[in-house]
């Protein structure tokens, strides 16, 4: 059983890196997740917003959350080493 | 309360009697005329003593207080040049409010300075009664002015020294003369009350003559001079002038209204040691009698100068003061200790960096940002308060405009005073501790993140503190442009503030609630776009002449500093938010927009 343990310890520290590359990879995709949730309910904001300040607002906002998700989805590709065109069509 | 209503029937009722005084008589005008011409060179002289502080007597000061025997030789040599005992007490309250000298310190001053005053009866009875000192009077008041107008702070400064000196003299001179026509008329003589009787009563007057005026000086000219012109007794004299020495406390009593629990401890022991002083003459006038006679004897005074005889009186018994109270001082340090409790100031200290933190990276960096947190909510209420609203009403549901209009008059507000209660003592400890934290997570994103956030508020502080002056001025203005823009900026910052309070709340059905520190783009892109187009509409009220020139430059610097505000708060935020997971904060960073990418949707938007 200890050795066991020991295995998979030393399993961890000898993959630290790759481990690291992982975590990054989920964790960005996790945001980019949200990000995407953030968008749809923000364009439903938009289509119910009937004052136009606060439609222009609103926009904005989708505006910047879009330019995040492709800054996001860039970093993603440039991790995996894939195209980003591709990975923004998931 | 009392004091307000209490100044509100003085005033009049003295202005009724002087009026009453000139009518009847054109040497009692002669006389206050005189009176009000030595004050006012007090108060230029002041204003001119003003123009070397924060500098060199600052640093004279701290070097020649440092002794007992040298704080006293301080006292009586500034009081000796200044000829003015409230002045130097008036000053040493000052520096011991600002913490630069020790009550001990400052007592041995004012101890000194009651000695040095002395030197002003010697100058006006072997000086001033025999010589024309209006012809002195004259070329200073003319050399005084001339400097006055020079715009070299140190020169103007030497001009009021000069003009304050020049007043006072022709002060002398105005009551001399009225004295002297005064002879003529009353004979105050025929007032006189000999025995205790008497001597309490002069004491009395004296007390009351130096309170009315604030100048133990002028009481002590006035004695004088009526002593020269036999308006009064000898002995009635001598009382005066130790009601003068007890009145004269008044000027360092009031000065101390507005200092802290420090002065007003040099000002009751100022009170104290001139009260004793007093008492000891009253009850040993005789032997300050015989005293005086052997004195003048030895110094060849004639036996009816009595006004050089006074001058002689008004040296031994402040000596005497001197020589009694000087060994007491530490007991008398103890005693206003203790009587005027200095109420510990409430300087906020740390609540969350501990030790025990220290022993994990996890609980120290959580130590570090809670502690931050706490800063920032200070920081929170010293922008709220700067720009004259309440935190409640900043941070309210009630729509910005409604929060403006119920908040529409400047209200002061010492930001600096807030900065060292509430924010010094803590961010020293965060550096201190950020400084401590073990191994690796020193150079980690979270500590410098941490450290940056909290010179964002700083920064955040400094912008407000730089723009409270102009708002002060312009939000109550009568200029409703003006006025407009004033409230424009304070209504973006709260709007910010709002913004920033609704995202950090982490309120599920907001949907900047899961990515934090990436909501903050939508702030730094509304900042942006605000600022393009300010310029252009400060020029537009310019060129239409709704604002001068100079509220649109004052506007244009109160902008930038409103938008370093804002870019602050915003930079705080970013920096102190967190997701659960510390990948995902990590993540965020990298995806969060930076200027330039802020700029291309700002383009593109304009598009």
């Amino acid at each position: 059983m200890k050795l066991k343990k020991l295995l998979k310890k030393l399993n961890v520290f000898l993959h630290a890196e790759e481990q690291l590359q992982h975590d990054k990879d989920e964790a960005l995709a996790n945001v980019l997740k949200k990000l995407k949730k953030k968008e749809m309910k923000l364009q439903e904001e938009i289509d119910l917003e009937t004052d136009e300040v606060e439609r222009k607002f609103l926009e904005q906002e989708l505006k910047i959350v879009h330019s995040q998700r492709e800054k996001g989805i860039g970093l993603l590709s440039e991790i995996r080493g894939r195209n980003p065109e591709k990975d923004s069509k998931a | 309360m009392l004091n307000n209503k209490l100044s509100r029937i003085l005033l009049p009722t003295i202005f009724i009697v002087l009026a009453y005084g000139f009518w009847l008589s054109p040497d009692f005008k002669a006389i206050s005329a005189g009176v009000a011409i030595f004050l006012f060179g007090m108060l230029a002289l002041e204003e001119g003593f003003r123009a070397f502080t924060g500098g060199t007597l600052e640093k004279i000061l701290r070097r020649t207080t440092n002794r007992l025997w040298k704080s006293l030789s301080f006292g009586i040599v500034a009081t000796t040049i200044m000829q003015s005992s409230s002045l130097v007490s008036v000053i040493t309250i000052s520096f011991l409010s600002a913490g630069l000298i020790g009550l001990s310190e400052g007592l041995g001053i004012v101890f000194g300075a009651t000695l040095g005053t002395t030197t002003g009866a010697w100058l006006v009875a072997g000086f001033g009664l025999k010589v024309n000192i209006a012809a002195y009077a004259m070329p200073m008041l003319v050399f005084g002015v001339i400097l006055v107008f020079q715009s070299e702070r140190r020169l103007k400064g030497f001009g009021y020294i000069l003009a304050g000196l020049g007043f006072l003299f022709l002060g002398i001179h105005y009551m001399k003369e009225g004295f002297e026509a005064f002879r003529g008329t009353i004979q105050l003589a025929e007032y006189a009350v000999g025995g205790l009787a008497g001597l309490l009563l002069f004491t009395a007057i004296g007390v009351a003559a130096t309170v009315i005026m604030q100048s133990s000086h002028a009481t002590l000219v006035i004695i004088i001079t009526a002593l020269a012109a036999q308006q009064i007794t000898y002995e009635n004299a001598l009382a005066l002038a130790i009601g003068a020495n007890i009145g004269t406390t008044i000027t360092a009593i009031l000065g101390s209204l507005s200092s802290n629990e420090r002065g007003k401890q040099l000002a009751g022991g100022h009170l104290i040691f001139n009260v004793v002083t007093g008492l000891v003459a009253i009850v040993f006038i005789h032997p300050f009698m015989h005293g005086v006679e052997h004195i003048s004897d030895v110094l060849g005074i004639a036996a009816d100068d009595y006004t050089l005889k006074l001058a002689v009186f008004h040296t031994l018994f402040n000596l005497t003061g001197i020589v009694l109270m000087v060994p007491l001082i530490g007991r008398l340090v103890w005693l206003l200790e203790k009587m005027i409790r200095v109420k510990p100031t409430r300087i906020a200290v740390p609540k969350f960096l501990n030790e025990s933190a220290l022993v994990f990276h996890d609980t120290a960096i959580e130590a570090l940002r809670n502690e931050t947190l706490r800063v920032y909510k200070h920081a929170r209420n010293i922008i709220a308060r700067g720009l004259s609203l309440s935190r409640e009403d900043m941070l309210s549901d009630l729509p910005i405009e409604d929060v403006i209009n119920k908040n529409n008059i400047p209200i002061p507000f010492d930001i600096d005073a807030a900065y060292e209660k509430n924010i010094k003592s803590l961010f020293g400890a965060i550096l201190t501790f950020s400084s401590r934290v073990p191994g690796e997570a020193q150079s980690s994103h979270e500590i410098s993140r941490i450290r940056n956030a909290n010179q964002n508020i700083i920064a955040a502080l400094k912008g407000i503190k730089h723009m409270q002056q102009n708002m002060f001025k312009y939000i109550d203005s009568d200029n409703e442009q003006i006025r407009h823009e004033y409230n424009r900026i304070r209504t973006r910052i709260i709007r910010v503030m709002r913004r920033l309070e609704k995202i950090s709340s982490g309120h599920e059905d907001e949907p900047d609630a899961d990515v934090t520190v990436l909501s903050l783009d939508a702030l730094k892109l509304t900042l942006e776009e605000n600022s393009a187009t300010l310029n252009e509409r400060i020029e537009g009220l310019i060129r239409s002449h709704d604002i001068t020139a100079d509220m649109g430059i004052s506007l244009i610097n109160d902008s930038n500093y409103a938008y370093d505000i804002i870019s602050n708060l915003i930079a705080v935020n970013s920096n102190l938010f967190h997701a659960e997971a510390k990948a995902e904060t990590e993540a965020e960073h990298m995806i969060a927009l930076d200027d330039h990418e802020i700029s291309s949707v700002l383009d593109e938007d304009a598009k």
